[in-house]
């Protein structure tokens, strides 16, 4: 079994750069959700999600 | 009892790809959903009264309006959900629908945020070490960057919108990074370079830190609004890292949960 392991975790290092990749979809996608529903300066978009921009204590008004 | 899963390399790439944005997007809604039943119960009143506080503040100044004309034409966007002059969802239904819709989105960003995380990792997450991961993204996003600029209610002033917003992501950005090296530092220094990362937005000190905070609204309320939202980000991260590694790496939600318990 840990001899198992140790293969996955050999697996695991060779595959960082096919992990990162997706990995870094995810912190962008994230981030440019994040920044749109908390951050974004569009009236619209701050009068949609005022009370949960409130309710996450982003910056508002 | 861990189990290891081999899956096929071929397909390795397009499956985690796939298993990040579908895990994200479940874990998300989830949670956002939960956040709302909260919001709804225990922040959106107080939400209202402190609005009641501020129209009666808005309808004060209005009568001197004549006066500070200048004072009101300076800063024209004193945007706010009354304004009337630009679009903004009706009381009620309308403006909950919103709000469910904003904190699904704000729960899937920060679910893709977490599980990018696991990605980066690599390895396997317990429910406990999960856990720990929602507890460093609540310091990192709720508590360390209210320490600075605490949750507000409507129509308190504060320093200017910019900086505060600039602050608050660099406080972000700044505690996972500081959190990063603390858990995964693996020279002393490094661990010792973590905590001065988390501390330094606070040494360098919120914007308007140093000027009195001001509000039509009873600080009791906006203290309880503070505390109330403070508790419903907690919930929020333990649903959302929970979530996640059911979702994500596939846990046996029993069996998580039992050997969670069994520590």
């Amino acid at each position: 079994m840990s001899n198992l392991n140790n293969i996955a975790k050999g697996a695991n290092r060779e595959e960082l750069a096919q992990r990162i990749i997706p990995a870094l979809f995810g912190i962008f996608l994230g981030s440019f959700l994040l920044l749109g529903v908390g951050f974004a300066d569009s009236h619209l978009i701050h009068n949609a999600a005022h009370d949960a921009r409130h309710a996450h204590s982003f910056p508002c008004h | 009892m861990r189990v290891t899963r081999i899956r096929f390399p071929a397909t390795r790439k397009e499956t985690l790809m796939f298993k990040l944005l579908s895990s994200g997007l479940l874990a998300g809604l989830i949670s956002g959903c939960l956040v709302f039943v909260l919001h709804l119960t225990l922040l959106q009143p107080l939400i209202t009264q402190a609005e009641i506080f501020e129209e009666m503040s808005n309808s004060k100044s209005s009568e001197n309006v004549a006066q500070d004309d200048k004072q009101n034409s300076s800063k024209p966007d004193t945007h706010h959900v009354h304004d009337g002059s630009e679009w903004s969802p009706h009381d009620g239904t309308e403006r909950s629908l919103y709000t469910l819709m904003a904190h699904i989105i704000t729960a899937i960003a920060y679910s893709l945020l977490l599980i990018a995380g696991f990605a980066i990792y690599g390895r396997n997450v317990s429910l406990l070490k999960g856990l720990l991961w929602g507890g460093a993204g609540f310091l990192s996003f709720s508590f360390l960057p209210g320490l600075g600029l605490p949750a507000e209610l409507p129509g308190a002033t504060r320093a200017d919108l910019m900086d505060r917003q600039l602050w608050w992501l660099t406080t972000a950005f700044l505690s996972i990074v500081g959190f990063s090296l603390i858990a995964f530092g693996k020279a002393n220094l490094l661990r010792f370079s973590g905590v001065i990362a988390l501390a330094l937005p606070h040494i360098y000190g919120a914007p308007g830190a140093d000027s009195a905070m001001s509000g039509p609204s009873s600080p009791e309320l906006a203290a309880k609004f503070v505390m109330l939202s403070l508790f419903v980000s907690a919930i929020m991260w333990i649903a959302i890292s929970s979530m996640s590694v059911f979702i994500y790496m596939r846990t046996n939600v029993y069996r998580g949960f039992f050997s969670f318990l069994g520590r």
